[in-house]
This record gives C-alpha cells, structure tokens and sequence, in this order.
C-alpha cells in the first residue's frame, strides 16, 4: 500500500480531514494474501487507543518515505532489465510495506523452497529409492551368490546432498565408469547361505516395515504442515 | 528408480517363485515315474537357479529363473521284478525325488513369494500415501 492510497482511503471517511503526514494503522490479517498486514485506519476511531505522539508519527512518514523511494528504484530496476511492472503486483507491494514478512520469503511462496517441504521430498525419495532396493533384495533371496546392498542412512546422505544412482558394472566386458558405482548403497554384511546367497529374508523385512513407517510419518507430517498453512489463510 | 521399479520387481521375484513352484510339482508328481522299458531311466528330478539380471528399462536387476537343470544324484534301486522297467536281476531304477526335499522347498518358495508380495503391498501403501498428500484435507 503506498502513502498516498492511505491518505487518500483517509479523505473519503466523513470527520475525518486528511492531515498530511500523519499516518495511524493497525495489523490486520489479510486473509486473502494469507499474512499479516499493516492497514491504515482512520485517527481516532478506536477508542481505547491513543493517539501516537507527532514526533512518532514522523517518524512513521520517514519510514514510509523511504519504503516507497525503495518501491520507485526498484520499479526502474525492473523497467531497465525488461521485466515490465513485475513489482508492482500487490504482492510485492505489499512485502515493501509489511514489516512481519521475513526477507525473501514473500517474493518466492513454492513448497519446496520452504525449508521443510524441501527436507520432506528429499527425505521421500530416499524413501523411494530405498524401498526400490529393498525390493531387489527381497526378489533375489534365492539368487546364488547375491549380496543385498542398502542406502546409506538418511542424515549422512543429506550431507552429502545428492542421491544418484550410478551405473554399476555388470560384465568384465563394461567400460568402466568414472564415477565409484558403489557411492549410494553399501553392501549389507550378515551371514551366507553355502552359495554365496547373503540375503536375510526378517532382516529385510524389518527394513521394508521401517521404510513404510517412515514413508507414512513424512507424508503425515507434510499433510499436517500444510494443514497449518491451510489454517494461516483461513481455508 | 522409483516406485514402479519396486513394483517391477517385486513381480519379477514373484514369477521367479512361480517358476520354482511350478518345477516342484512337477518332480511331486512324477516321483513314482519310471523308464517303459527294461533298463530304460526313470524321472530324473528337476532344478531351479534363480540368477540376477540387468534390467536397462529399470535400470535395476530383477531376478530371473536362468536355468532349469537336472539333479545328477543317482537313482536309487528297487528290487520288483514284476516291473516292465527291470532289468536281469529285477531291480527298477527309481526318480531321484525326495517328497520331503520338495516339500521343504515348497515352503521356501511361498515364504519368499509373500516376502515379494508384502513389498509390493508396502510400496503400493506408500504410493497410495503418497497421492493422497495431494487431496485437499
């Protein structure tokens, strides 16, 4: 909202001559844009509260002052780099104004940039490869000489930040890869059938049972966490 | 790999089991089975091996049935002259097949089957889960 909507909402409320300068608000949520809002409302309406002493008031217009020359450079920005009027949607607008919206957070609102959701698809497809494995595994148990293999845990994944699947060599006769094909899984040590054969059918089966236990706590944690945005904008 | 691979998979595995299933009726049911003529050999019983198997549009090794083989352990011999199948000194050579050795095996093949079965049930509720985030609470 620019100062002069503010005046100007201000001059049409009858007994209540616009005054230059002297700009009163209080904190609304705006259900529309799902976020708290600095509103202007006129002087002396509510009457419990008092009327801001003018050197505060001032410094209100300062401040405000200063938001919209920010608001103006920012639109030549724009112009100049030929995104036409992108800062001028409300949104953006808005976020000049409002003081409750942390930095960088207004102008991009996709789930996966918000730190959970993006901790929740990683985590879920982790989950997904891992169960991709684990299903291998299972389907081998009477393959001679198959070692079942797993994903590394989770956190130290995360640390690692990057989940591919290299190529893995299948014949003497494969080029090899410049990459290490073992980085993702490690092969799971546990006893060894007379051929060769590794795979523990319970051990697995444990494995598959966490995988899903897991699975559902994520996706429950995801619905609910968008539940509480849902509640944020009131739908 | 997503979750089809593990459906895949799973299927794979399962089929595998199938197979195996299917060669063990097949060495119940001929385990009485013996040559026609004098001297001539019985039922030899029958082998599964099971063998990894790079799947390029999965881009993940299923399992697969790589061979059916032959149980070379000899025949055991059974004394009945009465039998068209026994030789000048009326012994009957008789399958390879041990009932117990089959049935054992039986029991692995169903108990790897529902392994193969829980995954694809688990990773069905996890895409089902997982579609379910998307409708609207």
């Amino acid at each position: 909202m620019l100062r002069g909507q503010v005046e100007a909402g201000r001059a049409d409320l009858p007994g209540n001559p616009v005054q230059p300068g002297q700009i009163d608000g209080a904190l609304r949520i705006d259900q529309r844009l799902g976020r708290i809002q600095h509103v202007a409302e006129p002087l002396g309406q509510r009457p419990g509260v008092r009327r801001a002493p003018v050197r505060r008031q001032s410094l209100r217009r300062q401040i405000f002052q200063r938001q919209s020359l920010r608001l103006a450079k920012r639109v030549h920005t724009d112009r100049q780099a030929g995104n036409g009027l992108a800062s001028l949607n409300p949104r953006s607008e808005a976020a000049l104004h409002d003081p409750f919206t942390l930095r960088g957070q207004s102008a991009a609102m996709e789930p996966a940039s918000i730190p959970l959701f993006a901790l929740a698809d990683q985590r879920l497809a982790w989950l997904n490869q891992r169960q991709g494995l684990l299903s291998q595994n299972l389907a081998n148990i009477d393959t001679p000489g198959f070692k079942p293999r797993d994903l590394m845990p989770f956190a130290q994944s995360l640390a690692q930040a990057e989940f591919t699947v290299t190529p893995v060599l299948t014949d003497p006769a494969d080029l090899a890869g410049t990459e290490d094909g073992t980085a993702g899984s490690t092969v799971l040590s546990g006893e060894q059938a007379p051929d060769g054969n590794a795979v523990s059918l319970d051990q697995q089966l444990m494995r598959v049972a966490d995988t899903d236990t897991q699975h559902e706590l994520v996706t429950d944690l995801y619905t609910k966490y968008l539940a509480m945005f849902r509640t944020a904008i009131g739908r | 790999m997503d979750m089809d691979a593990a459906l895949a998979i799973s299927a794979d595995g399962m089929q595998a089991q199938t197979t195996r299933l299917r060669v063990i009726a097949e060495n119940l049911a001929n385990q009485d089975t013996t040559g026609g003529a004098p001297g001539a050999a019985p039922y030899r019983r029958q082998t599964v091996t099971f063998g990894e198997q790079m799947d390029s549009t999965l881009g993940a090794e299923t399992v697969d049935v790589q061979k059916i083989g032959s149980d070379p352990t000899p025949f055991p011999q059974r004394y009945d002259p009465s039998n068209p199948a026994a030789n000048a000194q009326g012994y009957v050579q008789m399958p390879n097949v041990n009932s117990f050795v089959e049935v054992m095996d039986m029991r692995e093949a169903e108990r790897s089957y529902q392994a193969n079965l829980g995954v694809m049930q688990t990773t069905r509720g996890m895409l089902t889960r997982t579609i379910e985030m998307l409708k609207t609470s």
